[in-house]
């Protein structure tokens, strides 16, 4: 034990027995008088008796404090009480320890590299979610360009496809000769045709009429409807009365714009007489059953 | 009436030595006893109480037969006197284990319950420890932690302590000794209403 003044050594020997005599009948008539020098030495008795608590003593100071000393159940009573402050303050001081600094060998180190190790962790995490996002953000652009473009080039092809088919049509009808275009000779592989929208008549529109002025082997109608998903129809003809006159089946369909479908129906001339007439369409659906889709009334005009 | 008991009147007469006050003079009557006390306890005299009320006693009886110009003084005299008695009564009693084949009558001590039983105390102490800890005004806590937990308990640490404080390192040692004796009892009493079967906390600290 370190005494902090020469006081504080004379107060030790006298616990532990090491004052002579006379001196030890002095020091305790000076306690007995001056109460500073009592409260000093109960303080520094205090002291020792915690020195022992926590092994603080030199062997010879052991020895004579446990022979001395430890004579009364008070002073082990007392010391036992010291052992338990002393224990206490060992637990204080190992936590303080751990949080001030890391020793080697103690989980410490590990705690702290695994702190840094998160921290790494987290980071790396942040950046890979940080590009990864602004890769998805340049895919979801690209595919949204390209979609964009695969628009625009639809667009394109319906309008060349309508083009086509507008310039088909505009040849067709200039081969076959338009009713009022007079001594134009015959061809014998000539054709009519009528392009006939979606049943105008019950729609309260203008009745479609096919003039035939002429002896034309071959009649084509072109039935426009709106876009769907078939692509081919079957097509049947009636006469208003419901009778059936002709029918095909498998007749592809070509798109005539963005939003309308063209199905070219070509069937013999000499199946319509003067009258009039339902020509109907109808698409297969899944399941193999036959659905109506649209109906297109005519007229037929003979001159 | 036994001859050694203390009258009134003694009583009153070595009041009236200690202060003219008599509220005074009870205060310094404590402060003689406590300081009676620890004289028996350091000379290994059993139980110190007694011995220190026996003193006081005979200070008293003597008031009125002698001359006793110093009270303090004469009191030390014969609390020495009492000492010597003590250990003549001492030596005379012979311990248990200093009887031949003591080993019976110690074998108690060795026994697992008795192990047991020491090893319940100690944390029982421990636990009160920590509860009368808690219970301390923050201030003094910190003092008295800081106190202790000086590393080596060095002196240099103390004299640090001490100086921040702005006091002499006696004034420290004795400051931080008054809350180590409240904590003491604080920690007795705890421990004995444990014993008494008491299980709430709030009941074992006062």
């Amino acid at each position: 034990m370190v005494h902090d003044s020469e006081r504080t050594a004379r107060i030790v020997r006298f616990f532990l027995g090491q004052m002579p005599a006379d001196e030890r009948t002095e020091f305790e008539r000076q306690f007995l008088v001056d109460d500073e020098v009592f409260e000093e030495i109960i303080a520094a008795e205090n002291d020792l008796i915690y020195a022992y608590a926590r092994g603080k003593l030199r062997a010879e100071e052991k020895s004579r404090f446990e022979a001395h000393f430890l004579s009364t159940p008070e002073r082990r009573e007392r010391v036992d009480f010291a052992m338990s402050l002393a224990s206490y303050n060992a637990d204080l001081a190992a936590r303080d320890k751990i949080r001030a600094e890391p020793r080697q060998g103690s989980i410490l180190p590990f705690l702290v590299a695994a702190k840094s190790l998160s921290r790494f962790v987290l980071v790396a995490v942040i950046v890979t979610i940080v590009f990864a996002g602004a890769w998805m953000i340049r895919t979801n652009r690209q595919l949204v360009r390209e979609i964009r473009d695969s628009h625009t080039r639809e667009q394109e092809l319906r309008r060349t496809s309508a083009d086509l088919y507008a310039r088909l049509q505009k040849e067709r009808l200039a081969a076959a000769g338009q009713p009022g275009a007079p001594g134009m000779p015959l061809n014998e592989g000539a054709t009519l045709s009528l392009v006939l929208s979606a049943d105008v008549a019950r729609s309260g529109g203008q009745r479609n009429i096919l003039p035939i002025a002429r002896p034309f082997p071959r009649i084509i109608l072109l039935l426009e409807k709106p876009y769907d998903d078939f692509l081919n129809y079957d097509v049947l003809l009636e006469t208003v009365e419901g009778g059936r006159i002709w029918s095909k089946k498998n007749v592809p369909g070509s798109p005539a714009s963005k939003e309308k479908t063209a199905v070219p129906v070509e069937m013999p001339a000499h199946l319509l007489m003067n009258g009039d007439y339902v020509i109907k369409l109808f698409g297969a659906s899944p399941n193999g059953n036959l659905d109506e889709i649209e109906a297109y009334s005519f007229r037929v005009a003979r001159r | 009436m036994d001859s050694n008991s203390l009258s009134s009147t003694h009583f009153d007469a070595l009041l009236q030595r200690l202060d003219g006050d008599r509220e005074k003079a009870g205060e310094k009557y404590e402060c003689l006893r406590k300081k009676l006390v620890m004289f028996f306890e350091w000379n290994s005299c059993s139980p110190p109480e007694d011995l220190a009320d026996a003193t006081l006693d005979r200070v008293a009886q003597k008031l009125g037969d002698v001359t006793v110009l110093d009270v303090i003084a004469f009191a030390c005299g014969i609390a020495t006197n009492i000492v010597q008695e003590s250990h003549r009564r001492a030596m005379r009693t012979i311990s248990i284990s200093d009887l031949p084949h003591n080993e019976r009558f110690l074998a108690d001590s060795r026994q697992p319950e008795k192990e047991l039983q020491k090893k319940l105390e100690q944390e029982r102490r421990m636990e009160c420890l920590r509860l009368c800890i808690q219970r301390m005004p923050e201030g003094d806590r910190n003092l008295f932690l800081r106190y202790h937990h000086s590393e080596g308990q060095s002196a240099s640490d103390r004299i640090e302590l001490a100086r921040s404080l702005g006091l002499t390192i006696g004034a420290l040692r004795v400051r931080v000794n008054r809350m180590r004796e409240d904590l003491e009892k604080r920690v007795r009493n705890c421990c004995a209403s444990w014993r008494l079967g008491s299980t709430r906390k709030e009941d074992r600290v006062s």
